[in-house]
């Protein structure tokens, strides 16, 4: 079994090939019973956040506002409005990524792979941008 | 994937998070760029099951402070010392929050901030040149407003009278009515005295042609209102003090001499003394007292305007007219 290209990304496809050794075709079974709990609550010290905690972005501008969700897709910054879930992320322990109350599915991302100065909301797909 | 660092948002390749051009505007694109650390870029992180940071004031926007007691009395300035009075819609009755020196300044005196007096070793509150220290620095916290040492402002004795001294004290509880103050954002419009800074304005005589001040050349003298002539549109520089034209806010209004003359007339702004100037009841007067008047009350087109002792001559006396 060889994780395609040898990508190690999110989605990637695994396939079958000629055994060439590569760390891509080494895999470790892991039984559940055996297997260390991870923890899904807690301060992550690798990004400085706490895992599944919801929180607000509040910029340091001096009107303090939050970042926020707009049209689904969109980051900007507006007034914080106490519970509004466009303004609240958390930050995901499994993908590592920063996502959005409102939008479970998406992460904050860059758009064009990355190769943007832009941001925005995209699918989670756990890749660097 | 994004990490939180320093106030940062940044990304593995070191980028982060940035409030597009520092625009502090709602709706303002949020984007990456490369660290250079601006206040733009810096975050903070407010998880939602922590206690709401406290609200501080909205920057530059003008207030009045008003005590909780029966009496509602507002916060004032009397001469350099704060008591609480009746509300006059005096600017010394009005404030703003300048964000670049996390002080509280006065309406009445632009150059001068909210400060703890002998450097912050006494309780008493006043007003005292701008320098940013700590004994400068007040932020609202619910009904307190609080320094950097935890003391609040607080009427003495809890005596709900006019003219009652404000001094700074331990929290005494919520009980303590005397401690607690609700901000109330106004408009500058409704004072009745002072200079709205960095707002557009013709300074009127009292006299009975209603002339206005006008700038020719360096000169200063009074003409009749011309819609569209822009030497008798002024503004106040919050910053340094001084009137200065709108169309060249390179110079400003000055006592000729460096300050030993008795002619007014404009000059290179320079954020000196005799430069700096307050709408002070019907009198535009300078940090040191002299006003400014027409000459030998002379209500003609072209009479110089200068600067003498105060007197009760209508030829002293000024409105200014928001344009």
């Amino acid at each position: 079994m060889d994780v395609s290209g040898a990508k190690d990304h999110e989605g990637n496809n695994v396939m079958m090939h000629g055994r060439n050794n590569g760390t891509h075709q080494k895999w470790k079974i892991l039984y559940l019973d055996e297997k260390d709990s991870e923890p899904t609550t807690g301060l992550d010290e690798d990004s400085g956040l706490y895992r599944n905690r919801p929180f607000y972005l509040i910029s340091r501008l001096p009107k303090h506002r939050a970042l926020t969700v707009q049209h689904g897709r969109y980051l900007r910054i507006s007034d914080k409005v106490k519970d509004n879930a466009s303004q609240i992320f958390y930050f995901d322990h499994l993908t590592r990524t920063v996502k959005s109350k409102a939008f479970t599915a998406k992460s904050i991302s860059i758009p064009n792979r990355g190769r943007n100065n832009q941001l925005d909301m995209e699918t989670t797909n756990a890749r660097w941008w | 994937m994004f990490d939180f660092k320093n106030g940062n948002v940044i990304n593995e390749k070191g980028k982060v998070l940035d409030v597009s051009g520092a625009v502090d505007q709602n709706n303002r694109d949020v984007i990456v760029n490369n660290l250079h650390n601006g206040l733009n870029q810096q975050w903070d992180i407010v998880y939602t099951d922590q206690p709401e940071p406290p609200v501080n004031f909205e920057p530059n926007r003008p207030f009045v402070l008003v005590n909780q007691m029966a009496g509602k009395r507002l916060l004032t300035l009397t001469g350099s010392n704060f008591v609480v009075n009746s509300r006059n819609n005096s600017p010394e009755q009005l404030f703003r929050f300048d964000p670049n020196t996390k002080t509280i300044k006065m309406f009445s005196n632009q150059l001068h901030s909210l400060a703890l007096s002998h450097s912050g070793k006494s309780r008493n509150l006043i007003a005292h040149e701008t320098d940013g220290a700590w004994y400068q620095h007040f932020t609202l916290d619910g009904v307190y407003v609080k320094n950097e040492r935890g003391l609040v402002l607080d009427v003495s004795g809890s005596v709900d009278k006019d003219g009652q001294n404000v001094i700074v004290w331990k929290k005494a509880g919520d009980k303590a009515l005397n401690q607690h103050w609700k901000v109330e954002y106004v408009d500058a419009d409704i004072i009745q005295n002072g200079i709205i800074p960095d707002k557009p304005f013709r300074i009127l005589t009292k006299m009975n042609s209603g002339r206005a001040l006008t700038r020719a050349g360096d000169n200063v003298v009074i003409r009749d209102v011309q819609q569209k002539n822009y030497d008798q549109i002024f503004v106040f520089d919050s910053e340094t003090g001084s009137i200065q034209p709108q169309r060249d806010t390179n110079v400003s209004l000055d006592i000729g001499d460096e300050g030993r003359g008795r002619y007014s007339h404009f000059v290179k702004e320079q954020d000196v003394w005799h430069q700096h100037f307050l709408l002070k009841g019907e009198n535009v007067i300078n940090e040191r007292g002299l006003v400014l008047e027409v000459a030998g009350g002379q209500d003609r087109n072209n009479q110089n305007v200068l600067v003498w002792k105060k007197h009760k001559g209508l030829n002293q006396k000024w409105k200014i007219d928001y344009v």
